[in-house]
């Protein structure tokens, strides 16, 4: 057949070609637009040249927080192991922060990431002006992005410029490099700069074990053998520190991005999760999947007309490869026409994908050997997979039967096929449906679940701890306020510590703690199940008072009254620590981890370094302008930073709740696909057996008995796909709740609405045609001379 | 049993109008043989059609059993006709999917009749036929002929009043024409009225009455004759 004949063919089955085609694009460009998300994921750091041998240090604790992996390591670490091991060739050391800088009394806040000597020859950077060695061994030079130079400094010559960083330590910028490509974790940072004497001065002053705040990169030798370097590294570390608590790993660099969200203390904020690429991976493969099997469906039933032509070419010495090919070609000009669709739809797409993920894909991304192979391989494997089965069915005709035109099409092996491609799609369809109402049941559930104490009308702001009681006090006066607290860090990001039950406790229970005031738990609303709120400590006082959280006192193993007065082993401060509350548990951290202990105290070496005010319902957006006011009038040239408990508390799912959105969007899109495909079927059906129905009719079936006719074929499919669809939607919503620390448990409505919308759907949509065909005229349907 | 009058069907597309019956007039008695013969297109099976009550007349009158039909609606023509009609077409008309017994078997269940009365009476009517031995095959794995005597079991397998027969021997050699034109006579003596559209003038012979048509009409033999005359 050539082209031309296709396309009559093509135009003169208008429904089914529409159905087909369409369906067949909406996949593609879904997966497309998801091969773009996971290509980029998956392209993170690879960019460096040496992103093979470069490894992360990580810290993996044994204690205080066992089984946890930090993503960094002390200072010591780096150094000892580079001297130690051979294999590893060099080691460097970054501590990012944020610092802050003035241009015209602006403040300006940047991410800096202080760093050895050796960083960029270890992550080749290209340099625009100056070069790394102008920079890296000189004491106060900094090197930064192109994009922070243009917009610090315009159009002037940014080499020579000098600022102060945190008001204190005088900087020159030695060096701009060309901005790190988007997919690298280093994307965000603007100033590189080396450690040196003066600045930051923690890092020189203290070299030691204890502080794993470092985040530590390492080059490997071509030849190392990563096992053996790992095995070098925990006998180093164990008979260097011998009372360390933690085992440095190695993790290369190019799984950083997607394989560190269950490890604590990370710094980039680019990070991903390598469940949430794997999931839309196997989104994408599904929707591929069931728009192949909508399209070997609809040829499939479509044979029966083609039988003929077949036949005749057979008659005529076709052979089966031949037909084969030519049915194959027939199928890839057809994913070809639906692939430019799909391309077109993508590029339509990609704005709102985009703004669904936060992300800013691109496809200029797309134009590497890599992606475009891709993309050919997709469409090779699309092409296969749709022509397949019609090929292989259509050219199996025996020439003569295929004229005569017989029963070929129901009652066989291939109408078997045919049905469990149906079911697939159906039972795709039921887990889909399932599914989409677990991550959204869970995430209902996540916004409305009762935290243990109120995030709304709550405001943090960082202030100087010397300002703080006179802030506070200034803040209390105001109308509008309700209540003030003091505390040493932001809502409940405290300090690590340990508690133990006795001296024989070597394992603990990890405790957070922050330094609070008396109007701490009241204003946060914490709920005081024992004992009584923290007093304000009196000069003079030698004991620590604390107030625990139930977890803590449970690790304890005695109840909350009994714990009253007692002392505990938590080392918070000097002097003994007294409890003299507990609260109720709250999610001081997301609530896909568990809660563990913590601790509010009144200890003496803390400092207050935050103020939380609660307002009055509603006024808190206005009074943000008082609150600043009143802060520049005793600090006129610092930054007024302000928290918002609530936003904070969304933002830690917002990424979650974003990939789940995806995720929901594209399930309903393959439900909707697949959906095509029972329409196109029934449609195809419905006319194939006009003749039959005809009959029937003449024979006393009314519209009634020919629906039935209908639906009871597919409710028996239904069925089927239910009893697999069932399990395995069960198995994978368990799957994904497991994540959660506090979790929906599932429920059977979920599954009954899933499987009820699915029946509804098709049963709805095999009446309408059934009707249609029903009410038709029988006298034209059989009229056969 | 049946008397039509002043009958008119007309066919609109969208370009032509097509009248297929036009004031027909014609009246059949109960246990009738009647044979319908015209040239082809002159609306024998239109007739025969609206006579089975699968397609509504324009305008006129059909009165079935001295009930006037040609109003009822889809669900009422659809009752009557299963319960006192049964139909053999020329192109046999059985369902590919469905065995021997299970086409034969059609009408019965859309009568509501029990299964177990089911197959005693299509197992009689497949004995009228002598296609008992046949009763588990596929219409596909049958002669021509053998298919018509299901036909003509499964019109008669409900014991209708009427059978109406659409050239039932158009698509047979004559050894299994005849076998199913004996198969009509003989249930036509048993009772059964039978109208029978024709081309064959053997057939035509095995009725009591032939009705010819022309142009929508029925017109006399004499008149046919008269035509055939003018024309030589
Ligand atoms: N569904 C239809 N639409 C339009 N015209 C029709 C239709 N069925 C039959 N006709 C026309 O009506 C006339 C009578 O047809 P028919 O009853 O089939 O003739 P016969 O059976 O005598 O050969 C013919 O001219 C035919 O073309
Ligand atoms: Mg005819």
């Amino acid at each position: 057949m050539n082209i031309k004949q296709l396309f009559r063919t093509l135009f003169k089955n208008k429904t089914f070609s529409i159905l087909n085609i369409v369906g067949l694009s909406i996949g593609v460009a879904v997966v497309l637009l998801i091969c773009l998300m996971v290509y980029n994921e998956r392209s993170f750091d690879k960019s460096f040249k040496q992103a093979d041998h470069i490894y992360r240090m990580n810290s993996y604790l044994t204690a205080y927080m066992p089984g946890e992996t930090f993503c960094s390591t002390s200072n010591k670490t780096g150094p000892v192991m580079q001297e130690a091991i051979p294999e590893i060739l060099t080691t460097v050391r970054t501590y990012p922060v944020n610092s802050t800088i003035r241009i015209n009394d602006n403040p300006l806040v940047l991410k800096t990431m202080w760093a050895d000597e050796d960083f960029f020859r270890l992550f080749d950077t290209p340099f625009i002006q100056g070069s790394p060695e102008a920079v890296m061994k000189q004491p106060n030079a900094i090197a930064i992005s192109e994009q922070m130079a243009k917009k610090l400094f315009g159009n002037e010559n940014p080499l020579g410029q000098s600022f102060l960083i945190d008001d204190e330590h005088p900087m020159e910028v030695k060096a701009v490099y060309r901005d790190y490509p988007k997919n690298s974790s280093f994307y965000e940072y603007q100033v590189i700069a080396p450690f040196n004497h003066s600045f930051p001065s923690w890092f020189s002053k203290e070299i030691y074990w204890g502080n794993i705040d470092f985040e530590t990169f390492c080059l490997l030798s071509d030849k190392a053998d990563l096992d053996l370097v790992s095995k070098k590294i925990e006998e180093t570390i164990k008979k260097e520190n011998e009372e360390g608590f933690y085992i440095p790993k190695l993790q290369n660099l190019k799984d950083i991005h997607l394989y560190s969200s269950k490890y604590q203390h990370s710094y980039t904020s680019f990070q991903s999760d390598i469940g949430k690429v794997k999931m839309l991976t196997l989104l994408a493969i599904i929707i591929l999947l069931v728009a192949c099997i909508n399209y070997m469906n609809l040829s499939t039933a479509r044979a029966q007309k083609r039988a003929k032509e077949i036949g005749i070419n057979k008659t005529l010495g076709a052979k089966r490869s031949n037909l084969i090919c030519k049915l194959t070609f027939e199928t890839g000009i057809i994913t070809c026409i639906s692939f430019i669709l799909a391309i077109v739809m993508a590029f339509l797409l990609l704005p709102v994908f985009n703004d669904l993920l936060n992300e800013e894909l691109s496809f200029s991304l797309t134009f590497n050997p890599v992606f475009l192979l891709g993309i050919l391989l997709i469409w090779i494997i699309t092409t296969l997979l749709a022509a397949s089965y019609p090929a292989l069915y259509l050219s199996g005709f025996p020439p003569l039967l295929a004229i005569r035109s017989a029963n070929i099409s129901r009652g066989s092996v291939h109408a078997l096929v045919r049905k469990a491609l149906t079911v697939g799609q159906f039972a795709v369809a039921i887990v889909l449906i399932a599914w989409v109402f677990v991550i959204q049941s869970q995430i209902r559930y996540a916004n409305n679940k009762d935290i243990g104490y109120n995030p709304h009308n709550l405001v943090g702001i960082y202030v100087p701890s010397n300002l703080s009681e006179t802030l506070a006090n200034e803040y209390k006066a105001l109308s509008s306020v309700e209540m003030v607290a003091r505390e040493s860090a932001l809502l409940f990001k405290g300090n690590g510590n340990v508690l133990t039950k006795n001296h024989e406790d070597k394992t603990g229970l990890s405790l957070w703690s922050i330094k609070v005031d008396k109007e701490f738990i009241p204003t946060m609303q914490l709920k005081l199940i024992a004992g009584e709120n923290l007093p304000q400590r009196l000069p003079g006082d030698t004991i620590t008072q604390i107030v625990l959280n139930r977890k803590a006192v449970e690790y304890l193993e005695t109840t909350p009254e009994e714990i009253i007065g007692k002392e505990v082993m938590a080392q918070i401060g000097e002097g003994k620590t007294i409890v003299c509350g507990v609260v109720e548990n709250f999610n001081f951290e997301p609530i896909y981890k568990p809660v563990t202990g913590f601790c509010m105290h009144n200890g003496k070496n803390r400092a207050y370094y935050v103020t939380m005010i609660r307002v009055k319902d509603g006024t808190l957006s206005e009074q943000m302008k008082t609150f600043e006011q009143i802060y520049k009038k005793h600090v006129p040239n610092d930054i007024f930073m302000a928290e918002f408990p609530d936003v904070l508390w969304e933002k830690a799912y917002e990424s979650e709740h974003r990939t789940n959105t995806v995720v929901t969007y594209f399930s309903i899109l393959a439900i909707f696909i697949a959906c095509m495909g029972v329409f196109g079927l029934t449609a195809f059906m419905a006319e194939q057996r006009t003749k039959e129905i005809g009959i029937r009719k003449v024979m006393g079936a009314n519209v009634r008995d020919i629906v039935s006719l209908f639906t009871n074929d597919y409710l028996k499919l239904l069925i089927i796909s239910l009893v697999l669809a069932l399990p395995v939607a069960w198995w994978l919503g368990n799957n994904y709740l497991s994540d959660f620390a506090y979790r929906i448990s599932l429920s059977w409505w979920m599954f009954i609405v899933a499987a009820m919308i699915t029946v509804l759907v098709t049963i709805l949509t095999v009446c309408l045609q059934a009707v249609k065909a029903a009410t038709a005229n029988p006298v034209k349907s059989i009229k056969t001379e | 049993m049946i008397k039509i009058t002043d009958l008119e069907k007309i066919y609109r597309t969208e370009e032509v109008e097509t009248v297929a019956l036009n004031k027909m007039c014609m009246e059949v008695k109960e246990h009738e043989f009647v044979a319908i013969m015209g040239p082809s297109g002159c609306g024998k099976s239109t007739l025969l059609n609206i006579l089975g009550m699968l397609d509504d007349p324009t305008s006129g009158s059909f009165v079935f059993n001295g009930a006037e039909v040609s109003k009822y609606n889809e669900n009422k023509r659809s009752d009557l006709r299963k319960a006192n009609i049964g139909f053999v077409f020329q192109s046999f008309n059985l369902i590919d999917e469905l065995t021997v017994f299970e086409n034969v078997e059609l009408p019965l269940v859309y009568n509501n009749i029990k299964p177990a009365e089911r197959k005693v009476m299509v197992e009689a009517a497949l004995e009228g036929v002598q296609m008992m031995h046949r009763r588990n095959h596929f219409p596909s794995q049958l002669s021509g002929g053998q298919q018509q005597r299901v036909a003509v079991a499964r019109a008669v397998v409900n014991n209708p009043k009427l059978i109406l027969a659409d050239e039932p021997t158009g698509n047979l050699d004559s050894k299994n024409g005849v076998e199913v034109m004996q198969l009509l006579t003989s249930l036509n003596e048993k009772g059964t009225t039978i109208i029978m559209v024709t081309h064959s003038e053997h057939d035509s012979r095995y009725a009591h009455r032939i009705i010819h048509m022309l142009d929508g009409k029925t017109v006399t033999e004499n008149f046919l004759k008269e035509l055939v005359y003018a024309a030589q």
